[in-house]
């Protein structure tokens, strides 16, 4: 069943229900679950009448990103969603499991504009380390010989030069 | 971290390269990750945190160009500079860490300094790149890039005047010239001419012209000396619809003395598509003020005809910071009123990112966050009182298909 959905319609706030992997309801407005690629391509097969259950990801996480996505569609002016962005940021990397999860669900709900701010605020984590400190704080094994190792040192000798 | 690889390649494509190569001895996933052209493609879009230093060039070739960073997540081999000062003429531009430059050879080339790789751009059409590049002004701007493939705007001063007998006693007028603009589009290796740009009244600055959201912005000249009336303004030219209009700066610019401030122009991000344009205006031992350009698409399509843009709402002053911020605090009225802190001006500046303003004052380079408030001093050069500052990515962008080592 195919419903034109016009833009006043869609101004009318249009309500859909989101349920996490861990049964826990959202019920939000249309335009803040279309931030994701995902959900969006969802409603437009299966209309928003029924609940769309999101399984991988649990409610603590998609209730942070739902979170997101509202502030998101709201068109507010740059510096405004740039701080809040920041503080939304600064909790979330507080925790490193709650910050991986929220990675990982906004990747897979393909919501571009948070993958990039996580990968951005995750990356400003990983600058200032080293790899072994890296190594240590993800729990990462080094498999690479000793050999390898030092052929990459001396192929690209100037990046280990201390300045 | 159990991230899957896609995840962990969003991340690591942040870092600037140096930072990425030396986390390639983190394992062989890390390595694997970093070594593909896939992720030098993604890092090259990501500019907005691996614009990371900055570029520095005199005009002349004797001179051995810098590049400074920000941090020390960023590098580049320190041979590198050499091997670009030694082959370059005049410096076209920098874009998501590769260097647009022409040759010694009067050919066109794009040089990425992290991994020292070159390719010839092919020349442009009925463009002369042997005619001195200080008196007949060639430029560029980066269009498109996905990383991979980029298209590149080419602007050159028309040939077909340097012939005119009378050239040599109207030197000094520089008004009849006009722009010939190209492109140049990297996957097809192939020019398209696109049009001769009316510059209007005053003189044109053609060095580093900014292209935003399929325009590309020149700025006039804005000395009072100028023999015209006509008030300071921004040529801004739609490329697809091949049409100028004439923006005029913000009035409260244009109120001041064209001798008593300097102006610039910027994106506001380095994301080609959603920016805005960013104008710096520079006010002599006062102040430097940043304005962002609203909307230019929108009120230029709702009035169709070209040049009736007011300045009135049009532009919006979004930072501002005197110069005892900057550091140039010390300086006391009395030697303010006779001049003699000469040491004490900013030499050149460059916005970056719509927030950090890069400046020299003297031989020293410093970085004012618009947003945190924070001055830095990044370093010293060697570029003389007004070097040419460029932004610079530290990037593993590809040359292109034909690219070399050297």
């Amino acid at each position: 069943m195919a419903t034109i959905i016009t833009k006043e319609q869609q101004e009318k706030e249009k309500m859909v229900t989101l349920v996490s992997s861990d049964s826990e309801k959202f019920v939000v407005e249309q335009k803040v679950a279309e931030k994701s690629h995902v959900i969006k391509m969802v409603m437009n097969c299966c209309g928003i009448e029924s609940p769309i259950p999101v399984r991988r990801v649990k409610g603590d996480i998609l209730k942070s990103i739902l979170e997101y996505c509202e502030k998101h569609s709201k068109g507010e002016a740059q510096e405004v969603m740039e701080k809040w962005d920041k503080e939304y940021m600064d909790k979330a990397e507080k925790d490193l499991v709650f910050f991986h999860d929220l990675m990982l669900a906004s990747h897979f709900l393909h919501i571009q504009e948070l993958v990039d701010l996580i990968a951005v605020t995750f990356a400003g984590m990983l600058k200032m380390k080293s790899p072994e400190e890296i190594r240590q704080k993800f729990n990462i094994n080094n498999d690479l010989t000793k050999e390898q190792e030092e052929h990459i040192m001396t192929t690209f000798g100037w990046a280990f030069q201390p300045i | 971290m159990n991230l899957p690889n896609d995840c962990l390649m969003e991340i690591l494509s942040w870092l600037p390269a140096k930072k990425t190569i030396i986390l390639k001895t983190v394992n062989k996933n890390f390595f694997h990750l970093i070594s593909n052209s896939f992720f030098n493609a993604l890092q090259a879009r990501h500019v907005k945190s691996t614009n990371a230093g900055i570029l520095m060039n005199r005009h002349g070739w004797r001179y051995i160009s810098e590049v400074l960073f920000f941090d020390q997540a960023s590098n580049v081999p320190p041979d590198s500079m050499k091997i670009l000062s030694r082959k370059m003429q005049n410096l076209l531009g920098s874009f998501n860490g590769l260097i647009f430059f022409e040759g010694n050879d009067y050919r066109l080339y794009v040089f990425n300094p992290v991994t020292k790789t070159i390719a010839e751009i092919p020349s442009p059409p009925n463009v002369q790149l042997h005619i001195n590049a200080t008196l007949f002004s060639r430029a560029m701007c980066v269009s498109s890039d996905n990383g991979e493939e980029f298209e590149m705007i080419f602007i050159a001063r028309k040939k077909n005047l340097v012939t005119k007998p009378h050239l040599e006693e109207e030197e000094e007028e520089p008004f009849y010239f006009t722009f010939e603009c190209m492109s140049y589009s990297s996957k097809y290796m192939s020019w398209e001419y696109i049009a001769e740009i009316d510059l209007g009244e005053r003189n044109i600055i053609a060095e580093d012209p900014v292209f935003v959201n399929g325009y590309i912005y020149f700025l006039s000249t804005t000395a009072a000396t100028d023999t015209t009336s006509v008030h300071p303004y921004i040529l801004a030219f739609h490329v697809d619809k091949r049409k100028s209009e004439f923006v005029p700066l913000p009035e409260q610019v244009q109120k001041l003395d064209g001798d008593s401030y300097e102006v610039r122009i910027a994106p506001s991000s380095n994301n080609n598509t959603d920016g805005q344009l960013c104008l710096i205006q520079y006010i002599k031992k006062e102040r430097v003020v940043v304005w962002v350009m609203m909307c230019h698409s929108s009120a230029s399509s709702s009035s169709s005809s070209s040049s009736s843009l007011s300045s009135q709402g049009f532009w919006r002053k979004v930072h501002e910071v005197d110069i005892i911020t900057l550091g140039l605090g010390e300086v006391d009225i009395m030697t303010l009123r006779f001049g003699e802190d000469r040491d004490k001006e900013i030499g050149n500046y460059i916005l970056i990112d719509g927030k950090l303003l890069v400046f020299s004052v003297s031989m020293y380079i410093y970085t004012y966050d618009f947003v945190e408030g924070s001055l830095n001093k990044v370093g010293k050069h060697k570029q003389g009182e007004r070097p040419r500052l460029n932004p610079y990515a530290n990037t593993l962008h590809s040359c292109g298909k034909f690219e070399q080592q050297i």
